[in-house]
């Protein structure tokens, strides 16, 4: 590999090139969304090699994550903005962290559960569409996040950040409706539905939450570097 | 010439001492960004020193022998009493500002021999100690907060402009340290090739030998700053220190930066500021003077 030259050396920034490396963090939520997506409208049979998949890119995130944390630590980077680059790591990585969780409880109760219990299948249908409308909205989220992690422009950057805060209130607007509707049709479901449906909608919730707090972190990065 | 050996090997050690503990000041923050690597900073230390004292050394002469009679017996023990109170200040782990020890040793050896300093020069000195301080933390207030209320358009074009002129303000910062306190020392000692020759190999010691700990510890700690901060801090010290050495004044390159540094802390609308390690530093340079003087008086 070829030596940079000091020139190079010295006009690149430690913490851009470490900013742009986190990129790679967005891309795997939005293809862990797209599996998470997948799995909630295929067939039964594909959900063991999804889940699969997801496990893959959550190993995935957690080697990146600690590939990272070694670079945050050692590189050429301002000893006030290593804390808050770690945090951003730790945050990228439970966005990936979070979709192995629902991949697993999609998997329990699709194939440990329904399959013995396939009547209150019907129940899942309308959670399900929504778990899908917010994941699609997360997508979106992990764009914006992309976006503010390349972007150079000031303006620009905060735009991805209002962005990102709209679709995290549309998010938690979906995630009510889908506690009320839950609630509302408690007496049909068991209380593993009942938690599946819970504990599911939360976590979605969470990986927009996350987003959100990435986001923060991002431009609180880049505001202690221009002054 | 027996008297004059042991001065100029006092002059080597105070140099030597000064340049290894004050390259934490000007080097400091570029090394404990982490923008460059020890090594380069060392070499910016150095160049700045010894170009500072080359270039604008001159400046302090007047200052030198209006202070104190030309006599090498003062003369070292005027080094003696500054190097004896930086070792006890290194052991008592207390900031000293070797300039104002010796300066004010300066001032008490020259009473004592019963020869009055130039009152005119003495007024500067006071003056410029007392206003130093607060223009430094008044300039790094208030460019910091022009700099706060008008944010930049591209982080990176800024971010990259502001690593570059944070080593323009380390280099400019040992330059002035090179001309105003070892300016100061080299006068002292009356100057010429041999004197010269010698600081410069002090300068070189010191860098190599004595500022690995220092650099870490003021670069990590103490000036792990925003680069922006850094930056103004170091430059509106840096600026006031080139103006003393203009003026013909002794003026403490730390005792300069740590105002500036408070003053950039001062204007950050949340202040997770510590004032106790700031009022503790002011106090040893009230100290550290009336020290210099009163020990230069008596021995």
């Amino acid at each position: 590999m070829e030596k940079p030259s000091f020139f190079k050396k010295f006009t690149s920034v430690g913490e851009r090139n470490i900013l742009s490396k986190f990129t790679v963090f967005p891309d795997l939520g939005t293809e862990v969304a797209d599996f998470l997506v997948k799995m909630m409208q295929s067939d039964i049979k594909e959900m063991d090699v999804l889940n699969e998949k997801v496990k893959m890119k959550e190993r995935e995130g957690d080697d990146l994550s600690e590939n990272f944390s070694v670079l945050i630590t050692r590189g050429a980077i301002n000893p006030s903005l290593i804390d808050n680059l770690l945090f951003l790591v730790n945050r990228l990585d439970d966005i990936i962290d979070r979709s192995y969780y629902l991949s697993r409880e999609m998997k329990r109760m699709n194939i440990g559960y329904l399959q013995s219990n396939g009547n209150l299948g019907k129940v899942l249908e309308s959670p399900y569409k929504m778990f899908v409308h917010m994941l699609t909205s997360g997508k979106d989220a992990f764009a914006a996040l992309k976006g503010m992690l390349t972007e150079s422009d000031m303006g620009k950057i905060n735009e991805y950040k209002k962005k990102i805060e709209i679709i995290e209130e549309a998010v938690d607007d979906m995630k009510d409706s889908v506690l009320d509707d839950t609630y509302k049709n408690a007496d049909k479901m068991n209380y593993i539905v009942f938690n599946h449906v819970t504990s599911m909608v939360h976590k979605i919730d969470d990986m927009v939450d996350d987003c959100e707090d990435a986001a923060d972190l991002i431009l609180s990065i880049y505001k202690s570097l221009t002054g | 010439m027996q008297l004059f050996l042991l001065t100029v090997l006092l002059g080597a050690i105070l140099t030597i001492l000064v340049s290894g503990n004050n390259l934490s000041v000007s080097v400091g923050t570029v090394v404990g960004a982490r923008i460059i690597r020890r090594w380069t900073g060392v070499l910016i230390g150095i160049v700045g020193y010894v170009s500072g004292l080359l270039l604008e050394g001159e400046s302090l002469r007047y200052a030198a022998t209006a202070l104190l009679p030309h006599s090498y017996y003062f003369i070292s023990i005027a080094l003696l009493i500054s190097i004896t109170a930086f070792i006890i200040a290194t052991l008592l782990r207390a900031p000293l500002s070797l300039t104002m020890v010796l300066v004010g040793s300066v001032i008490g050896i020259s009473i004592h021999a019963g020869r009055i300093p130039d009152q005119g020069l003495l007024l500067l000195i006071v003056a410029m100690w007392i206003i130093s301080p607060i223009l430094s933390i008044a300039i790094s207030y208030l460019s910091n907060k022009v700099l706060i209320k008008n944010p930049p358009k591209d982080i990176w074009k800024t971010a990259i402009s502001m690593k570059g002129l944070l080593v323009v303000a380390s280099f400019f910062t040992s330059f002035t340290l090179g001309a105003n306190t070892l300016g100061f020392i080299l006068n002292l000692l009356g100057g010429g090739s041999v004197v010269l020759t010698v600081m410069v190999v002090g300068i070189v010691i010191g860098s190599v030998f004595l500022s690995k700990g220092v650099i870490k510890r003021v670069g990590e700690e103490m000036y792990s700053m925003r680069y922006s901060s850094a930056t103004i801090s170091l430059l509106s010290s840096a600026i006031l220190v080139e103006v003393a050495t203009i003026l013909g004044v002794p003026l403490s390159n730390s005792q300069t930066l740590s105002a500036s540094v408070v003053g950039s802390g001062l204007s950050y609308s949340f202040k997770a500021i510590n004032m106790r390690p700031f009022l503790l530093i002011v106090a040893t340079w009230i100290i550290s003077t009336f020290l210099g003087f009163f020990l230069g008086y008596i021995i």
